[in-house]
């Protein structure tokens, strides 16, 4: 005890400093989690339900769908994203320094699009009377809306894709420079392949940063809100869509439900950090 | 890794793939902002014009709307900067301790997305003691604390790369107290530093719509609340803003790469603000 208040003492101007940081953390990042986690198991009152909250959301079938569509979505986007990153990080690594650099910067201010411009552009391009759509019905015969509709799941994941790929190569290209040339070269010269080398030491180097991506690009996609409420009109049923509803559209909304909700989705942002925390430092060994 | 002179034309392919995929709705708004007759059914416009540029720079609700946008964030940032300055500096040089409390803070947006926040933030803030809720100041210190764990990172990593331990020393050993080595030599060192965080905060909020829209909803039109509504209203509107917000991001992006050489490497750690 006595030890703590010297400490304070000591440091008292320090202190008084770095208050305002932890007041505003606390108050409006720390107090916001910790009160949808208690409102989640208790009733308009304030009185302990248990799971109820919870079980309501799970099996009531308007939930249940958002909460599929949200994981579908996120994981088509992800893997789809990760697969166009890796490739387009080979690439990056075999191209000259200068073009590199130009396509990195290019990357990074396309990153602002995301969000009301993408879905308008979007929709622009590939909405019912959209440019793509309609050169293709009116120059090449084919009726993309037979069976394609920017506003389904698979719509939505191609423009998710538009942010998913460039945080995909922006995050796995340093997981390349594990990869030591000479690793390679003793590789190439002692018989094996190009492909033996990528699939029996390349790949698995790769791999914890791979899984770390992995997990961003789903939280990414599972947190995004913007772009599929400009796109749809909010219409598209997604947690994120849902819980977003509660605050805009009803008149008395049962917080505690939505509440429960959000905490589902935080439970697997949470999950996805874990993860992505535990795979970077394993990655971060290979890049010493 | 080995570097090869030519590239194979599947490499070329997935360059092209990636470039086009990028590019196409940038591209898309743009012939749109400048698109005049567009017969139905046609996939591109039979002729051009600048008229939606020059109407929008008559819209006064428009620049009103962009003029929201830059006052929030510029409010923003400063009073950010002010607080995450010294609490960097501190817990950096006398306060080690406090290093992974912070760092835990830091994790916050990523399990905090915009719409939970809001939803968190609307119950808190609705009642007694604070009820802030529906005015401005929520909004405000929302965007404080959003922006904080991405500035933290930022400047903490400036100081980092200075060795601010040394250079303190030798600065109080020279006679200078507490404030004098703050502002005088901590300061100008991370300048660079401070210009990336600033900026990129700045054009971050610039582009917010979520906590706008679920914490005032119409009460506050920024730039993309108005853009929201322009889209389903009045399309080309909407296009010219677009653009502008483009232009008015994209100059924040080259500034910051100009100052801040070699950013994109560290990307890797910058949690994402959006």
């Amino acid at each position: 005890m006595i030890k703590v208040i010297s400490y304070f003492k000591n440091n008292f101007i320090n202190i008084l400093l770095i208050l305002p940081f932890f007041i505003l953390c606390l108050m409006f990042l720390l107090l916001p989690a910790i009160n949808l986690i208690k409102g989640s198991f208790t009733d308009m009152n304030g009185n302990f339900v248990g799971l109820s909250n919870y079980y309501a959301v799970v099996t009531r079938r308007y939930y249940q769908i958002s909460i599929i569509n949200s994981l579908n979505i996120s994981i088509i986007s992800s893997i789809a994203g990760l697969i166009v990153g890796l490739l387009t990080s080979y690439v990056l690594l075999r191209i000259t320094e200068r073009s590199k650099n130009l396509l990195l910067i290019f990357t990074n201010v396309t990153s602002n699009f995301a969000g009301i411009p993408l879905a308008f552009g979007y929709i622009i391009l590939l909405g019912t009377n959209g440019i793509i759509t309609m050169f293709l019905l009116k120059k090449l015969g084919i009726d993309l809306y037979q069976n394609f509709s920017l506003y389904s799941v698979t719509g939505i994941a191609i423009a998710y894709l538009y942010f998913q790929i460039p945080l995909a190569t922006l995050l796995i290209f340093p997981s390349f420079f594990a990869i030591k040339k000479e690793w390679q070269e003793a590789s190439l010269s002692l018989g094996a392949s190009e492909f033996y080398f990528w699939r029996k030491v390349g790949i698995p180097i790769l791999t914890p940063g791979i899984i770390a991506t992995f997990v961003i690009l789903f939280a990414n996609a599972l947190g995004a809100y913007v772009t599929p409420q400009a796109l749809t009109n909010g219409t598209f049923n997604i947690i994120t869509l849902r819980l977003a509803h509660f605050l805009t559209s009803e008149v008395n909304p049962d917080y505690n439900k939505a509440d429960a909700l959000a905490v589902i989705l935080g439970v697997l942002l949470v999950f996805s950090l874990v993860i992505n925390l535990k795979m970077n430092k394993r990655s971060q060994l290979w890049q010493k | 890794m080995a570097k090869v002179k030519g590239i194979s034309i599947l490499e070329i392919l997935i360059l092209f793939f990636f470039i086009t995929y990028l590019l196409l709705p940038i591209l898309a708004i743009i012939i749109f902002s400048i698109s005049d007759t567009w017969g139905v059914g046609d996939p591109l416009p039979r002729s051009f014009t600048l008229k939606w540029y020059i109407n929008s720079f008559m819209n006064k609700d428009l620049l009103i709307s962009i003029g929201r946008s830059m006052f929030i964030s510029f409010i923003s940032v400063i009073i950010g900067l002010i607080i995450i300055l010294p609490t960097a500096y501190i817990v950096r040089c006398n306060l080690r301790s406090l290093e992974p409390l912070v760092r835990f803070f830091t994790l916050f947006p990523y399990v905090l997305p915009g719409v939970i926040l809001a939803l968190g933030l609307i119950q808190i803030y609705s009642k007694p003691p604070f009820p802030i809720a529906g005015t401005i100041y929520i909004l405000l210190f929302a965007y404080i604390a959003i922006s904080l764990p991405f500035m933290y990172f930022v400047i903490s990593n400036s100081l980092q790369s200075i060795d601010v331990k040394t250079l303190t020393e030798a600065s109080q050993s020279l006679g200078a107290g507490m404030i004098d080595t703050f502002f005088r030599v901590i300061i100008p060192n991370i300048t660079p530093g401070i210009i990336n965080a600033s900026l990129l905060t700045f054009a971050g909020l610039l582009g917010e719509y979520t906590l706008v829209n679920l914490l005032l909803g119409a009460r506050f039109k920024t730039l993309q609340v108005y853009l929201y509504t322009a889209m389903n209203t009045e399309g080309h509107t909407a296009s010219v803003l677009t653009v502008i917000y483009f232009i008015m991001v994209s100059i924040v992006s080259f500034v910051v790469i100009r100052v801040v050489r070699g950013i994109i490497g560290e990307k890797k750690e910058i949690p994402v603000l959006k």
